[in-house]
């Protein structure tokens, strides 16, 4: 009996092993997973990980008792006066604080819908020559003598018109990324440029912008109708440039 | 007790497998050894890489010509010259390798030149370093010595105090301005050594620092002299301490945390009339919005040489009217000829349908926008209808402007303008109180030769007018408090009594 009791003493009290697994709990779910969850599952988390404590505390009444005897005292005792009166104002004010925080109306902006890829049209005019966009192909790469000249042209194109959003690494990072909404493309990422048909680009090139169907919110975008500032070659030569850099390859006609 | 322990036994499971989770979806940290060491190896692959992706905007032979070059304000480094900015070593000395790579990795916030770490390796980087050091005889047997740095000092307000008197005296303030929005006498017309224009700092906005905006970088700065510009050494005038002081006095400009875009301007509402006072609490109030400007490169003329780089916009409405509160750095006052300073906001012209808006730059001719335009020297805040970039003219169906108050100050517009809500004309944008609308700004710097479509605009971003607080959000808090001082007192009592 007096080994026992002793060995109790040394254990970490119920209530505080209660509270230091719940608490350790919260800081796994909030600091230790990557990427961070959301705020609704981690509540989600913490409603199942204090029921399983509460649960673990209950399971006898010799445990139970443990783990409410702080508690009580707290209540009871006199000598714990203070920290009484403490708990009893602090558990109204977050009573308040969370009531009030979860009716005051919050000003959010309305989501806008924006399909990143829009189906292109079937063909497009570009200064009054008509192009039919479903057979339409780089004519640029049947010249295999003068490939390496025509990306070099196509950088040239690219450094003084493009870079500028879609960055010198054809990332969308450009000096001016930052400051438009939405953000520029990223050539680097496979979701782009390797997904897409030469004639998407060149569609995309020449009308801009403002030539995209509205699901692609065409009043958003800052990305230059090109027609009337580069010639039709020079936009064959930026889209040769943009794969043999990102070492994509177009999608080809089937 | 096999119960407890099966119960205590699965909530170790349990945390367990959340660590293993997370220890597991960390990724694995392969970095190549960085390699410090020239060798021809080494200059051949840098060679490589500097052909791929510097020699664009810097040249094939380094002199900073490449056809990227154009239209750079500041121009893209020439490397045949062996002077570097930002350095580590004393005024007029080549940099240490380090300084190299460390401009190569971390890029030049506000200039064309990005942080190159985000797309090459370290080796690739340091390769780059041994390349770009042989375009110039500067580091032919140079031995570049580390400068010392002195301790620090504390940012106190006594230390600010006696930056901002060595401020004074040292005459920082002929180009870098009283209030550091670089727009001090001298500012104008300052050359760097190859006779390209070069502007002085906005010390106002950390965020475009080329060197780095911590207390180290500005100290480094004044020690070493920005190497090619009209950038002095205070080294050998100056003590350490001094140079600390100046170093502090000149970030305290600026708040310590970069402000960033804003996707929502909010209008605060206001009982009684909207203050026309800039510096009035009332205007505390209002939450500040922070855009950033890019220059108008979309449709000619393009604009590529911006002076602006954003706004601050505050806005405040009552039931008759709604103001706004816009300032704005601008190095210099343009009151007359072509090019004069200007300032425009942007609504749609019309009660748009959710979910489309008008073309950002001034609109369509199906889709026009509203533009709000105040032009240095008029006489108030005009109201126009824009059909696109070059065709913006007179709105039949304007509104009136109740106050337009514009002042120039040290290198800063503060302008005030206020709008009439009463009797908005049919189809018109209502400003109703919870309504989401688009607002976009425009900025015309004339001592920056911009006019017409050569502006600094923004895309669309959200404004509304926010809702007052309705009295049920008090009525549920203070019912809440007093329901759990209730329940409070239920508890302890029969725990007392028991």
């Amino acid at each position: 009996m007096q080994h026992a009791t002793e060995k109790r003493k040394r254990r970490i009290p119920l209530f505080l092993q209660a509270v230091l697994i719940a608490l350790g709990s919260y800081l796994v779910y909030q600091y230790g997973i990557r990427p961070p969850i959301p705020a609704s599952i981690l509540f989600m988390f913490m409603v199942v990980t204090v029921a399983a404590v509460l649960l673990y505390v209950s399971l006898d009444n010799e445990s139970l008792e443990e783990f409410l005897r702080p508690i009580l005292a707290v209540i009871r005792d006199d000598r714990w006066k203070i920290v009484r009166w403490a708990f009893m104002i602090a558990i109204p004010l977050v009573a308040g604080y969370v009531v009030y925080d979860k009716t005051v109306p919050k000003i959010e902006p309305p989501v806008t819908v924006r399909s990143v890829h829009p189906a292109p049209p079937g063909s497009i005019n570009v200064r009054g020559k008509a192009y039919d966009l479903r057979t339409l192909e780089n004519p640029l790469r049947k010249d295999t003598a003068n490939f390496a000249k025509n990306v070099k042209a196509g950088a040239d194109v690219y450094i003084k018109n493009c870079y500028y959003c879609h960055g010198d690494f054809l990332d969308g990072k450009g000096p001016y990324a930052d400051f438009i909404n939405p953000p520029p493309a990223n050539f680097q990422d496979v979701g782009t440029i390797a997904m897409l048909q030469e004639s998407f680009l060149f569609w995309r090139i020449m009308k801009g912008g403002p030539g995209l169907p509205s699901e692609g919110t065409p009043w958003d975008s800052a990305m230059p109708a090109w027609e009337p500032i580069l010639s039709e070659q020079e936009v064959w030569q930026v889209i040769l440039f943009m794969y043999e850099f990102t070492g994509h390859k177009p999608r080809r006609w089937e | 007790m096999s119960m407890k322990i099966l119960a205590g036994g699965s909530l170790g499971v349990f945390g367990l497998a959340i660590l293993a989770s997370v220890l597991f979806s960390t990724p694995a940290h392969t970095q190549e050894p960085a390699k410090k060491t020239a060798d021809q190896a080494t200059t051949d692959e840098g060679k490589k890489i500097y052909d791929k992706y510097c020699a664009w905007c810097h040249g094939e032979k380094g002199a900073g010509d490449g056809p990227g070059a154009t239209y750079q304000i500041p121009r893209p480094r020439d490397f045949t010259s062996g002077a570097y900015k930002f350095r580590f070593t004393p005024s007029g000395d080549p940099p240490l390798d380090e300084d190299i790579f460390k401009s190569v990795a971390e890029g030049f916030p506000g200039t064309s030149m990005p942080p190159w770490k985000h797309a090459l390796t370290e080796k690739q980087m340091w390769a780059v370093v041994h390349y770009i050091k042989t375009f110039s005889d500067a580091f032919k047997d140079a031995k570049p010595k580390k400068i010392e740095i002195a301790k620090r000092i504390s940012p106190s307000k006594e230390s600010i105090e006696k930056g901002a008197k060595l401020y004074k005296d040292l005459k920082c303030w002929e180009c870098h301005g009283d209030e550091g929005r670089g727009d001090g006498p001298s500012a104008k017309d300052l050359k760097d050594d190859w006779g390209n224009p070069i502007r002085a700092t906005d010390l106002t906005q950390p965020w475009t620092f080329r060197g780095g905006s911590s207390h180290m970088d500005i100290f480094r700065n004044f020690t070493t002299g920005l190497n090619g510009t009209p950038m002095p050494s205070y080294a050998d005038t100056n003590s350490d301490e001094d140079r600390w002081h100046l170093a502090n006095y000149v970030r305290s400009m600026a708040p310590e945390k970069d402000p960033s875009a804003a996707t929502l301007i909010s209008s605060a509402p206001i009982k009684g009339p909207i203050p026309d006072d800039p510096e009035s609490a009332a205007w505390k109030t209002a939450r500040e919005g922070f855009l950033p400007f890019m220059p108008q490169i979309v449709e000619e003329p393009r604009h590529f040489t911006p002076m602006v780089t954003a706004a601050f916009v505050r806005s405040l409405y009552n039931d008759n009217e709604i103001a706004f509160l816009i300032r704005w750095s601008d190095p210099t006052e343009s009151k007359d000829g072509a090019a004069v300073d200007a300032f425009a906001i942007q609504f749609p012209a019309r009660e748009g349908e959710a979910g489309t808006k008008p073309y950002f730059l001034d609109g369509d001719e199906e889709n026009p926008v509203m533009l709000w335009l105040w032009k240095q020297g008029a006489a108030g805040a005009v109201e126009l209808l824009g059909k696109g970039l070059k065709a913006t003219g007179p709105n039949p169906k304007a509104g009136t402007f109740t106050k337009t108050v514009a002042s120039y100050n040290k290198g800063e517009y503060k302008l005030l303008v206020k709008y009439s809500l009463k009797d908005r004309p049919k189809g018109t944008v209502s400003f109703a109180p919870g309504a989401f609308i688009p607002v976009a700004l425009q900025v015309w710097d004339g001592g920056n030769g911009e006019e017409g479509p050569k502006k600094g605009v923004t895309t669309w971003t959200w404004f509304t007018l926010e809702k007052p607080t309705p009295v049920s959000v008090y009525l549920y808090t203070v019912l809440a408090v007093v329901g759990a001082v209730v329940a409070q007192g239920w508890i302890v009592r029969r725990v007392r009594r028991s």
